[in-house]
């Protein structure tokens, strides 16, 4: 039986275009049209510029591309080995920035502590959550991943597009740390929300679009049809990502 | 009634995909799947592939319809095979998947399970890719089937995974447009916007199956992707359940 709507916080949507493929999806009012048409009221975005090019200037493309609506929150993507901490300590600052992105493979580092340890360290002050691509390209080495985050448990990290090929890795992950969380926009696996429950608990699972690749309405569709209590669907949908960004509930 | 036209026998535990039929039946009926096509294709000996798949499907024949599966590895061994799976075994249908068999779609190795699904009048499903055959010649391009399709006209070709990528499915689109016998499955683990609307558009809505592939991914995600869609009510019907029961002649 499907199970009523509850408020939704998408972890995991991309805002801009990209210069080798045309983004079907690319602008604001494509985001909100899809949010409003998904029922999603809220969704932490990032801008895809920062992958390949500058992260400092395509954090300041997001922010114009949000244009101030609150219902679009700013995720910065940084580069642990090359920008410096004083210089988006200031940005994030400014922009009240709650959580970070990082693309270590394609930024060619690796996610080692003498990297990035002292980001990890500031983002702790701060109370800010770090998300690590693992989708079908995973973004971080398992074993750099796990001893990177075991030093900084008080840093939150999501596995964003946490995809089944990359099941071999985030499940013994999120069995092994347990500030680990896991994004489901791409985690199709039969039953895998139920088995996630078993295995992490509700409060480390986050409801995400995988915008613009992925139609987000289905995995809402399949989210009311697990069988979950009115609590857990309502910390997976949103709860819980408003906790991680807001420090909050 | 809702057919479910992909699912796996055997365990993919690599990724998580472990068999259990328990499992995979509570998901079913979560989605409000009534019946699932299930096929092994682990094997290198078709013979035990296909004996696991009816040992599987008879545990709950009222949920599963059993596919046969035979190894171009082996050509000596698939007439027999396939005789056997579908008149000892009672299998329904035929699997194919040349990327795990590195061999092409268009390779006359397969010959022989056109014919015998043209002859059978049986559906034939086959993984599908819509990348640069090129590139990757193997992957199951879907414009390869059509020169099958029109050889063996009695034979329902199935393209799995609706070419999992956009300019997949405007291949599988302009394939089935070619050739009344081709059809188009839409499991994938890619959910792009518009991806069922675009199938229906282009193919129309007889020509659309649903499948999840089953017990890699939830039936109830791709369940959804047809109820979420923008098309008609009828058409839901057909692609969850009328088009498949028409191809398993059950209707
Ligand atoms: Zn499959």
């Amino acid at each position: 039986m499907a199970q009523p709507e509850v408020p939704v916080f998408d972890c995991n949507a991309a805002l801009g275009r990209l210069h080798n493929q045309r983004v079907a999806y690319d602008t604001r009012d494509d985001l909100l049209r899809m949010m409003s048409e998904s029922g999603i009221a809220k969704a932490v975005v990032y801008n895809p510029y920062c992958l390949h090019f500058g992260t400092v200037e395509g954090n300041q493309f997001l922010l114009e591309a949000i244009g101030g609506d609150q219902r679009l929150i700013a995720q910065f993507v940084v580069n642990f080995a090359t920008d410096e901490i004083s210089e988006i300590d200031a940005l994030v600052r400014q922009s009240g920035i709650r959580s970070l992105r990082v693309v270590p493979a394609t930024h060619r580092y690796p996610l080692v502590h003498w990297i990035a340890d002292p980001w990890l360290e500031w983002m702790a002050q701060e109370r800010m959550a770090l998300w690590i691509p693992m989708s079908m390209r995973a973004e971080a080495d398992a074993r750099d991943l796990y001893e990177t985050a075991k030093r900084h448990p008080k840093v939150p990290v999501v596995l964003a597009g946490a995809h089944y090929n990359s099941y071999p890795v985030v499940w013994p992950l999120v069995k092994a740390l347990d500030h680990l969380y896991v994004d489901t926009s791409r985690f199709d696996l039969l039953d895998g929300i139920n088995r996630l429950l078993q295995r992490a608990g509700p409060r480390r699972i986050l409801f995400g679009s995988d915008f613009p690749d992925v139609d987000p309405r289905p995995y809402l569709h399949y989210l009311r049809r697990c069988g979950l209590s009115n609590a857990d669907l309502e910390a997976i949908c949103g709860g819980n990502l408003q906790r991680l960004i807001f420090a909050e509930g | 009634m809702i057919i479910d036209f992909h699912g796996h026998v055997g365990s993919f535990d690599s990724i998580g995909a472990r068999q259990d039929a328990d499992r995979i039946l509570r998901a079913m009926d979560m989605a409000q799947v009534d019946l699932a096509c299930v096929f092994n294709i682990g094997h290198g000996d078709a013979s035990k592939a296909n004996q696991l798949t009816a040992e599987f499907v008879a545990q709950h024949p009222d949920r599963f319809i059993g596919f046969l599966f035979v190894t171009p590895h082996y050509p000596e061994e698939m007439e027999a095979e396939m005789i056997r799976g579908a008149d000892e075994l009672g299998l329904k249908g035929i699997k194919i998947y040349p990327p795990y068999f590195n061999r092409s779609v268009e390779d006359a190795i397969w010959d022989p399970i056109f014919s015998f699904a043209h002859q059978r009048k049986l559906p034939v499903i086959s993984h599908t890719d819509g990348t640069d055959p090129i590139v990757n010649p193997n992957n199951g391009e879907p414009q390869m089937f059509v020169p099958w399709a029109k050889k063996y006209p009695g034979a329902n070709i199935v393209l799995a995974h609706a070419g999992n990528f956009r300019t997949g499915r405007q291949s599988c689109v302009r394939a089935a447009r070619s050739c009344p016998n081709i059809y188009i499955e839409i499991c994938t683990s890619w959910r792009h916007f518009r991806s069922i609307e675009d199938l229906v558009e282009g193919a129309g809505e007889d020509r659309v199956l649903y499948g999840s592939d089953l017990p890699l991914i939830d039936p109830r995600i791709h369940t959804g992707r047809v109820l979420t869609a923008n098309i008609s009510d009828d058409a839901k019907r057909k692609i969850l359940g009328d088009n498949a029961a028409r191809l398993l002649h059950l209707s």
